[in-house]
């Protein structure tokens, strides 16, 4: 009989998937019955796992060392596929316990319920160590904390030295105000071929959005959607400043809506433009070219120029930071995020990453030790700060994918300020008549 | 076919031969230049390979290995489920008339009008509810489901060119039905299966929706979503996507390259009618 | 049919049945209830009639208009390119292995990585064309071809690339099928190349051509991963097609229903497609 090898391959086939599908569903998160005495608890900071490895590791190793009584299970995933659905992991209540998460997505639908308040479990410490103005920032209200912000990526200028002295401005001087920043540019358009400012306004990414809110902020001295989710440009000040940013349009990479951050990286360091408003996360791309020490190479820095002379210091941020998501774990969880704010631990991770230092602790170390470095670190001190759009919202990925459009279409000059105004409050009315 | 060719029109004949296959295959070497760039150098404009960096390759291929590895894995399977569902359906498509013969042929065609996207909400959420996203088996179903219809058509078409009396034969020998599937209608259905397995196969390492809506561990990535995850990467690394890309494509141009003969004569002898 | 035979059928039959049931039937009427359903807000979970549509209302014109351009104007051209090619393949000559495999190579390459090619030839910085352009002195600087004007025009070439090898093995497979004799035939009464191509050849693909047209039609509507990974479906709304508009809506407005909506709409537009298609070939075909 030849149809049992048939059969049994069939199945031997189901069995296999069955198999699959079990240890598949098992999401992170879900843990195992915990040993005796233990709490298990899961932790995930996505993004590329060797990176988050690198400095995780060794810090949880440690951490299970003095908490013998805490087991934690490391939960890698790639930025990408988080955001797209942690959700599900949220409804099925499968979520890690401690997760590195955004500060606008604290009350988004399916995480803030599970959110733990985390006032009473941080050390006073901490607390007081985490810039004021980082706390400003990513309270939702009362002084309760559900996140504690863990990097801090403000936007500042990046130059090309050679640019500038190609285009008769001093390298040693850059921009301090808008309209020196237009003057900048316009030198830069008129003397050289290279376009003067990288806009990276690619569909899709959230850069166009936060180059957008970094200026308006600036002028309105407050979030561009506010608590009840309405948009507060709709003033004098809103128009002033998107009257500014289109101008400075005028002095970005022709069609500047094909390129991503990461395509004006190593435009800048190529010297193929002037200036971009970066953080960070483009230091990497720079020290591969010149070592270091960037302050001994043609890239230079300066702080966000204010809109005028004496005028309020407000930039941009974006941070991700700690959320413990269980009430049943969170005296463990707290005691993780504690310890994954520690100096030292900190130290490591913002080394991984490249990103600013945030303790007085890092900037002593030999990695922070230069000019640069100090620049960025003082902006989070001195600046008012604003992060991503749609904190107070359930769904504040629908503010990027809106607004979006209408930012490019002030880009590509389709529409002038006034309009673009006008088009964007619509758009977030739009957004808010759908969730009543 | 014998023609007389003047040699005007034997010249217009190799140019557009030519100008065609250049068309086809400028993305590729625009790849292969970049794939060969340091990334230092790979923002500028180049027409032919300046430099030779073949650790990019090594690169892509860490990067996309796993990818790799799983998109194997989902289109092995997805090939045999798929054959194991249509050898037989198509088998009694072809070879028997009975009620709702139509309705089933009908209903195949009308799968292959709706596939893709527009099913992918109902399903993502189908899988949210049942807590199956991330199951691997349930992607292989998703995978299986939407090959079913073009194997099936394949081998309906192909069922009908062979001839009826051997099988009759074996029915009143009384043979098994299943087992004279498996003796007599296979073994001379190669060139048929081939092609669907073929199809399925390519189809599936290709598919990027439905891992995408379904799939959200890294671990579990099909080579598709590995190199968007590259895409969309923080720092763009356009060197290594090219030499990824590159690498991935090596599998399924080497299957259709090494079928092709099998898959041309598929096609004659009845998958598009 | 005796009743082991009929038994035979079921079985044969069943497991089809049930995975068509599964991944298509309850999906199909998922999205169908689900776009009269609200999912947001105070209407979550009630039939709220044609709210969802009235909430895309604005987008619906310019998306679907966009689609069918998309759609008509990579299979048209894919259509013509490979019929080409298969003519002027089919003849034998040296080297016609050679140029037959490198014409089906684009055939098998995943559409993410359609997308990632194209842009290695349309990048600004680096892109190939802009440079073959530029040294052929067809251009005098760059054209960026991922514009607001240009980037429908880009994504298509990116498609029509893919989609020729398709047309093109269907039409080379159909040429062999012709009998020979016809043309010699025709030869013998003194018809000339073109009579040959418009009295036999054609009237011979024209089941092939209606199949490929249709096939191409359908798979070209509803491509995500070409416009995906090269535009996003930007700058603007200028590469956003119904799929893209699925994604978004289900994924950046957390919005079901509407997405749905889309779904559905994309739903009818393919039936009218096709029942035109079928009006057009096969009524025609069945009479000839």
């Amino acid at each position: 009989m030849k149809k049992i090898p048939l059969m049994f391959l069939l199945l031997a086939f189901v069995t296999a998937l069955a198999g699959c599908s079990q240890s598949a569903t098992e999401a992170p998160g879900t843990t195992e019955a915990p040993a005796a005495g233990k709490t298990h608890i899961s932790i995930l900071r996505p993004g590329d796992q060797e990176k988050v490895e690198s400095f995780m590791k060794p810090a949880l190793e440690q951490f299970m060392q003095e908490n013998p009584d805490i087991e934690v299970e490391a939960v890698y995933e790639s930025w990408g596929g988080w955001i797209q659905k942690y959700p599900t992991l949220f409804d099925s209540d499968t979520q890690p316990d401690v997760i590195f998460w955004w500060d606008n997505k604290q009350n988004d639908a399916s995480a803030a319920d599970k959110l733990v308040r985390l006032n009473d479990y941080l050390s006073p410490e901490l607390i007081a160590k985490i810039p004021q103005t980082a706390w400003d920032m990513v309270s939702i209200g009362d002084g309760d904390i559900y996140y504690v912000p863990s990097t801090t990526d403000v936007f500042v200028i990046m130059y090309n030295k050679d640019v500038f002295t190609a285009a008769g401005l001093d390298p040693e001087a850059p921009p301090t105000t808008w309209d020196e920043l237009l003057a900048a540019s316009k030198a830069i358009d008129e003397n050289t071929d290279v376009p003067a400012i990288g806009v990276p306004a690619k569909t899709g990414t959230d850069a166009l959005q936060e180059f957008i809110t970094t200026f308006v902020v600036a002028k309105t001295g407050q979030d561009m959607v506010n608590a009840d989710n309405q948009a507060t440009f709709d003033t004098p000040e809103g128009l002033e400043a998107m009257q500014f940013i289109s101008e400075l349009f005028q002095y970005a990479e022709p069609s500047a809506t094909e390129f991503t951050r990461g395509d004006l990286r190593p435009m800048l360091r190529d010297g193929q433009i002037g200036m971009i408003i970066e953080s960070a996360w483009a230091i990497p791309t720079f020290q591969e070219a010149y070592g270091e020490d960037l302050d001994a190479s043609p890239i230079g820095f300066a702080q966000m120029p204010v809109a005028a002379p004496g005028s309020p210091k407000a930039v941009w941020m974006g941070t991700n930071g700690w959320i413990a998501t269980r009430e049943e774990t969170a005296e463990a969880s707290a005691k993780l995020i504690n310890y994954m704010m520690s100096d030292e631990v900190l130290f490591q991770h913002h080394v991984a990453y490249g990103s600013i230092p945030m303790f007085e602790y890092e900037l002593e170390q030999d990695f922070y030790n230069y000019d640069f470095w100090k620049l960025m670190y003082d902006e989070v001190n001195t600046y008012d700060l604003y992060g991503m759009i749609g904190k107070y919202s359930t769904t504040p990925a629908a503010f990027y994918t809106e607004l979006e459009e209408v930012w490019q279409l002030l880009l590509i000059d389709r529409i002038d300020a006034q309009t673009a105004i006008d088009m964007a409050v619509e758009k977030i009315d739009a957004i808010n008549a759908r969730q009543q | 076919m014998i023609e007389k060719q003047t040699i005007g029109s034997a010249f217009l004949k190799w140019s557009l031969r030519i100008a065609i296959t250049l068309f086809a295959l400028l993305p590729m070497y625009a790849a292969i230049i970049i794939a060969l760039t340091p990334s230092s150098d790979v923002m500028n404009r180049q027409l032919f390979p300046r430099y030779f960096e073949i650790s990019n390759f090594a690169t892509g291929f860490t990067t996309i290995g796993s990818g790799i590895r799983n998109s194997f894995f989902y289109s092995g399977a997805s090939t045999i489920l798929t054959l194991i569902i249509s050898i037989p359906a198509a088998y009694v498509l072809a070879r028997h008339h009975f009620r709702g013969k139509q309705i089933v042929l009908f209903g195949l065609l009308f799968t292959q009008m709706i596939a893709g996207i527009v099913l992918l909400p109902s399903l993502y959420t189908l899988f949210y509810n049942i807590n199956a996203i991330n199951s691997v088996a349930g992607v292989i179903l998703v995978l299986t489901g939407v090959n079913l219809a073009l194997v099936v058509w394949i081998l309906y078409g192909y069922f009908q060119t062979l001839p009826v009396g051997i099988e009759e034969a074996a029915m009143l020998d009384g043979c098994g039905y299943l087992r004279m599937l498996v003796e007599i209608v296979l073994p001379i259905s190669g060139p048929g299966v081939a092609v669907g397995a073929i199809f399925v196969f390519v189809n599936t390492y290709n598919e990027f929706v439905i891992p995408l809506f379904l799939l959200t561990d890294q671990a579990k990535y099909p080579l598709t979503l590995s190199l968007y995850s590259m895409l969309t990467d923080i720092t763009l690394r356009w060197e290594i996507i090219a030499a990824a890309s590159l690498i991935a494509i090596i599998p399924p141009t080497l299957i259709f390259l090494f079928f092709q003969k099998y898959i041309i004569n598929g096609l004659t002898t009845g998958a598009v009618k | 049919m005796n009743k082991v035979m009929r038994r035979a059928t079921l079985y044969s039959l069943l497991p089809l049945i049930i995975v068509i049931i599964l991944i298509y039937l309850i999906p199909v009427l998922n999205v169908i209830m689900n776009a009269f359903t609200g999912f947001t807000g105070s209407s979550a979970g009630k039939f709220v009639g044609l709210a969802n549509l009235a909430k895309i209302q604005a987008e619906i014109p310019k998306t679907t208009l966009t689609t069918l351009i998309w759609t008509i104007g990579s299979v048209v051209p894919a259509i013509i390119l490979g019929l080409i090619l298969a003519l002027l393949l089919q003849q034998d000559f040296r080297l016609k292995r050679f140029f037959v495999a490198m014409n089906l190579v684009p055939y098998s390459i995943p559409l993410i990585i359609v997308a990632s090619f194209w842009l290695f030839v349309f990048n600004q910085n680096f892109g190939i064309l802009n440079g073959l352009l530029l040294a052929l002195g067809i251009i005098s600087k760059p054209i960026t071809f991922l514009n607001y004007s240009n980037a429908l025009t880009s994504v298509i070439i990116a498609r029509i690339w893919r989609a020729t090898p398709f047309a093109f093995i269907n039409f080379y497979a159909a040429l062999t099928t012709i009998p020979t004799d016809l043309y010699e035939a025709a030869s013998v009464d003194g018809a000339t190349p073109s009579q040959k191509f418009w009295y036999i050849t054609l009237p011979n693909l024209r089941s092939v051509l209606s199949t490929t047209l249709i096939v191409l039609t359908v798979w070209t509507f509803l491509v995500f991963d070409i416009i995906y990974g090269m535009t996003g479906g930007g700058p603007v709304d200028a590469t956003r097609i119904i799929s893209i508009q699925i994604y978004k809506e289900l994924f950046h407005m957390k919005d079901l229903g509407t997405a749905s909506m889309w779904s559905l709409i994309a739903i009818v537009i393919l039936t009218i497609i096709t029942i035109i298609y079928w009006a057009l070939f096969e009524r025609k075909g069945a009479t000839r």
